[in-house]
């Protein structure tokens, strides 16, 4: 049976706001040896990973997922500026 | 109209205390009467400017108004730390006891912090413009 398209995970704007709010605390922290900062980068990656291996990992084998990442980071980053 | 403060003001402002840093650190004679002490000041200004400079530096990054901008403020903050890394790695043998080593270090903290940041940022613009499957990401506006 075919799996129908609308029952795949996509990365949703709640996803990305939650993102946002790790990548500042970590990105733009006044200090980056700060625990804080240490542990908003990890839970960053830890998500970022986990929304590759439901999104497009199984579906898109072509993105890798340093490109997904980056394009996580882009879509992070203009949030944040446009907010401000 | 929101007055800004460009890296290279930052750098500007960090150059005084590195300077001096650097020139009494070489002047100095550590066995000589007072001269930890005078030196040891020269590295608690140093440091101040080094935290400063960062703090500014994630400030202007944030505030920036594209990713290209974002970008070369990391890569010039990791510049600002390379002088400083440079002026210090001959004066934390010299002086291992006025705090110069902990600036040192701290100086390659701030340094792979910048140049992480500043890569980072690199990637993002590259992976903006590779194409996404339709409907994999939330549309913006």
């Amino acid at each position: 049976m075919s799996e129908h398209p609308d029952a795949r995970r996509t990365v949703s704007a709640d996803d990305i706001g939650s993102l946002a709010e790790l990548y500042d605390r970590f990105k733009y922290a006044d200090d980056p040896g700060s625990t804080q900062c240490r542990e908003a980068e990890i839970a960053y990656d830890q998500r970022v990973r986990e929304l590759y291996e439901q999104c497009v990992e199984p579906y898109y084998k072509s993105i890798s997922f340093f490109q997904f990442r980056g394009r996580i980071d882009a879509e992070c980053a203009r949030q944040i500026k446009s907010n401000q | 109209m929101r007055a800004s403060i460009s890296m290279s003001d930052l750098a500007e402002a960090a150059k005084s205390p590195l300077e001096e840093l650097r020139t009494t650190g070489e002047k100095l004679d550590p066995k000589e009467r007072d001269s930890c002490a005078v030196f040891g000041r020269c590295v608690i200004a140093a440091e101040t400017a080094l935290k400063m400079a960062y703090k500014l530096a994630a400030m202007s990054a944030k505030r920036s108004q594209s990713l290209e901008e974002e970008a070369q403020i990391w890569s010039d903050m990791s510049q600002l730390c390379d002088s400083m890394i440079g002026a210090l790695k001959a004066l934390k043998d010299k002086f291992p006891r006025e705090g110069t080593p902990e600036l040192y270090e701290l100086a390659i903290d701030y340094k792979l912090a910048s140049e992480k940041r500043s890569s980072r940022t690199v990637e993002a613009i590259q992976c903006q413009s590779i194409p996404m499957p339709e409907g994999l990401f939330p549309r913006t506006t």
